[in-house]
């Protein structure tokens, strides 16, 4: 066996904290390497990234990347962010939190912030329940799913993340799995040169949580499901495009939409313009 | 932007069976590389031996500090690596990663 002396990434890593505290197998992991790949390959200089995230299992992301890094209240990290971005618009700002933090307790600011197009790089790692508090059900847990607090199971309907996204203004919508690590790094990448709020959901896994409770034995088992159930159709109807785990129809993933439209900033300067010309 | 990495065309190959097969495809030239590991960060998460599109991984019978068993080159297939990177982008841990050699076999 060969013994590594230090991993590629560790210049982009704190690495001194590693091992992560996230379980074995989770895939938040997998979404940080592919995020630092991203990084590497859009060239950006780290002085103008910025890594913002709420409360969470993902929350805990920004505390690994070697970049400027805020763990902001719970839900609010979208509000922290567009303060960030319209004080300083040449920043760089990438917004990586858990379904939970963005949807649940924020829902209401990204819905506004997808709204006004404010320039953020959100990556949503859905896990399917809110994982650090032992794995009660949110609004992204599918209908039918036992957890925690839905022993019985989850009667209530979930989120379709991209559907909501694209219906509420974003400019770049994209879901992928945390298996697709090479289209997720493509998509990533991309979304650092959209002008506008891009959106990549990432379906991960949660094996002692989520995954017990829904027939999948350990985390290989549901990255199994996904290597086996999973669609990518770029141009899919959205409407249709909800995930389950009950194995009758496929989770449709790709680069669902891409229209860039004047961001808040553009506005923002024309307006700023006009107004000093009048007077 | 550049997207470097992205641009080499290979032959798309699973489990030795060619899926693809371009009409030029004597010109390309398979990747090797080696396997390099930091055993100490593993969790023994499964991905690397379950996602090594050449099979060429296992889990070994070492234990590391936090008692999980790191994965190892299984034996006789130390020069099997095509230098595919999955190992190293499905690894959440940052505990494996690739290094590409420089010579190159031709493809036949």
């Amino acid at each position: 066996m060969i013994q590594g002396k230090g991993h590629p990434k560790d210049a982009f890593l704190r690495s001194e904290r590693l091992p992560h505290i996230w379980c074995p197998g989770c895939g938040i992991g997998i979404v940080l390497n592919a995020y630092l790949n991203a990084l590497a390959l859009s060239g950006i200089p780290r002085e103008e990234v910025v890594l913002i995230s709420g409360i969470g299992c993902t929350a805990r992301l920004p505390g690994y990347a070697n970049a400027d890094s805020y763990h902001t209240t719970h839900g609010r990290s979208i509000a922290f962010a567009t303060g960030m971005k319209i004080a300083n618009p040449k920043l760089h700002i990438s917004l990586i939190s858990g379904d939970g933090d963005l949807f649940n307790i924020g829902g209401n600011h990204i819905m506004h912030a997808a709204r006004r197009n404010i320039d953020l790089n959100v990556i949503c790692v859905n896990n399917f329940n809110y994982g650090m508090t032992g794995g009660q059900h949110g609004s992204t847990t599918p209908a039918g799913s036992v957890t925690a607090s839905s022993p019985y199971g989850n009667l209530e309907q979930s989120f379709n993340l991209p559907y909501m996204m694209k219906a509420m203004g974003a400019s770049y919508v994209s879901r992928w799995t945390a298996l697709h690590v090479r289209q997720l790094t493509r998509s990533i990448a991309k979304s650092f040169t959209v002008r506008g709020f891009s959106f990549i959901e990432v379906l991960s896994v949660c094996p002692p949580n989520f995954g017990k409770d829904n027939g999948f034995a350990d985390a290989y088992a549901q990255m199994q499901y996904f290597r086996e159930h999973c669609e990518i159709d770029n141009n899919a109807d959205l409407h249709n495009a909800g995930v389950t785990f009950s194995g009758d129809r496929p989770i449709i993933l790709g680069d669902f939409y891409h229209k860039t439209r004047p961001t808040f900033h553009d506005i923002e300067r024309e307006i700023i313009e006009r107004v000093r010309v009048d007077r | 932007m550049a997207v470097i990495g992205f641009s080499r065309i290979r032959p798309m190959m699973y489990q030795d069976q060619i899926t693809r097969n371009p009409v030029n495809r004597k010109h390309f030239v398979i990747p090797k590389g080696t396997v390099h590991f930091i055993p100490e960060r593993c969790k023994a998460c499964t991905y690397c031996w379950h996602f090594c599109p050449k099979d060429m991984l296992e889990e070994s019978s070492a234990i590391n500090a936090m008692g999980y068993h790191p994965p190892a080159v299984k034996e006789g297939m130390e020069d099997s690596c095509i230098a595919c990177g999955m190992c190293e982008t499905v690894c959440p841990e940052f505990a494996i990663y690739i290094e590409e050699a420089n010579d190159r076999e031709r493809a036949h």
